[in-house]
């Protein structure tokens, strides 16, 4: 066995016992052998198993090492970017509602946007809950292109469930009965 | 806090600066070359210095009650040197530190988010640190304001700690003094440098007291309005 592949066997190995253990705050878990060293499993505000090790690739000898991560995700970081997030989305919601019609140019565009806005979101904060909420959303109307036919009183009550979802103390079960709340107004998101 | 008055530079000047030095005897340090004078309290880390141009009051350790009397006692004894109308420009300076609980990556992702479309940031290839700078009118004042996220160790890079008038020379302690200055930066903060001068007279003459408390609500309340912005955390 090469040592390229003795260390992504480590690697990989460390990877599942870091992850499957479920690690609790102030535990240690550790995978003995000469290149790893000692990982710490942290639980962050939701009560979700967050990994405290990254792989990082060497590109000079191809290995990988593990290295400490700094901090996990701050609480008010989230909250600050999901309410700035929120803003934009409500703002772009509002436009449909006020001037969505199926021959109005303009609202690919406006889609377009909303499209932008709930991945670049999910992209860099996809471990707060509210991403799963919008991402559902997202699909909902993006399934078969409902967001086309979709009314303008169900982009308004999309509009006042992001102002109520936004503010809350978020975890995943909370955020699967709002996505359950979006199939009763008409968009199909349960198939996902 | 640097605050500085600046006026029209006459010779007689000199006959009348040690008297007006004498003034300020809260400051127990003083040193003169004839031509200016520097006055320090080393405890309270402020200083002023005094020339045929300028009245400079600088603080690392902001106090308000302190400084308050320092620009109450340059105000009171001002006409022994000046009088108003030879006033050029009256500046004052701040530098802050607003420490934040949270990663430094995460300050510039907040920032960028507030400050920048996305589309800037796209064609910018998502940069990992910013600053915004910006220059406007309020009242009477111009204003000058550079903001961003700092790490700990930039902080001496931005905020210079004035070793040489806040520190006692003599001190055996000095160098392990400025290292404990040095490690008690925060590890993140918003830094922000905020200028705020006046150089038009035309239209109003201040006193120096009149400057000093417009530039203090100035910068309070600008600073405090960029913070709840900046760190707004519920949709209202």
């Amino acid at each position: 066995m090469s040592e390229y592949d003795l260390t992504k066997e480590i690697v990989d190995k460390s990877a599942k016992t870091a992850t499957q253990e479920k690690p609790k705050e102030g535990g240690v878990s550790s995978v003995g052998l000469k290149i790893i060293e000692i990982t710490q499993g942290v639980s962050n505000t939701e009560g979700e198993s967050f990994s405290s090790f990254e792989l990082i690739e060497d590109s000079l000898s191809n290995n990988f090492r593990i290295s400490k991560k700094q901090r996990p995700p701050s609480r008010k970081a989230i909250r600050v970017l999901r309410t700035e997030c929120s803003k934009q989305l409500i703002s772009i919601l509002i436009w449909f509602e006020e001037n969505h019609s199926t021959e109005n140019l303009s609202t690919a565009i406006y889609f377009n946007k909303l499209s932008r806005t709930i991945h670049d979101y999910v992209e860099t904060t996809f471990h707060d809950p509210f991403s799963g909420f919008i991402m559902a959303m997202f699909d909902g109307l993006a399934h078969d292109h409902i967001w086309i036919e979709t009314n303008k009183e169900t982009y308004s009550k999309l509009a006042k469930m992001i102002k109520v979802i936004s503010n809350q103390e978020l975890d995943y079960k909370k955020v699967d009965k709002y996505i359950v709340k979006l199939n009763d107004i008409g968009l199909n998101v349960l198939p996902y | 806090m640097i605050f500085q008055v600046k006026y029209k530079p006459d010779i007689g000047f000199f006959d009348k600066l040690n008297s007006f030095s004498a003034k300020f005897n809260e400051f127990p340090h003083w040193e003169t070359n004839r031509l200016q004078v520097s006055l320090r309290d080393f405890d309270k880390k402020h200083s002023l210095n005094i020339n045929h141009e300028a009245i400079t009051y600088e603080t690392d350790d902001y106090n308000k009650s302190s400084s308050t009397n320092v620009i109450n006692l340059i105000d009171k004894n001002f006409n022994e040197i000046k009088t108003l109308d030879k006033i050029t420009r009256f500046g004052i300076r701040f530098l802050s530190l607003s420490e934040v609980d949270m990663s430094f990556e995460e300050l510039n992702s907040i920032l960028k988010v507030k400050y920048f479309l996305s589309e800037l940031t796209e064609l910018l290839s998502n940069p990992y640190d910013i600053s915004i700078t910006t220059k406007f009118k309020k009242e009477e004042l111009d204003c000058y304001m550079n903001l961003g996220p700092m790490k700990k160790e930039e902080v001496r890079n931005y905020i210079k700690f004035n070793t040489e008038q806040h520190i006692d020379p003599s001190d055996s302690n000095r160098h392990k003094l400025i290292s404990s200055i040095l490690d008690s930066y925060p590890e993140t903060a918003v830094f922000c440098d905020f200028d705020l001068i006046i150089t038009d007279f035309r239209k109003k003459q201040f006193t120096i007291n009149e400057f000093y408390e417009l530039s203090m609500r100035t910068y309070n309340d600008g600073v405090n309005q960029l913070l709840n912005y900046i760190f707004e955390e519920k949709l209202k």
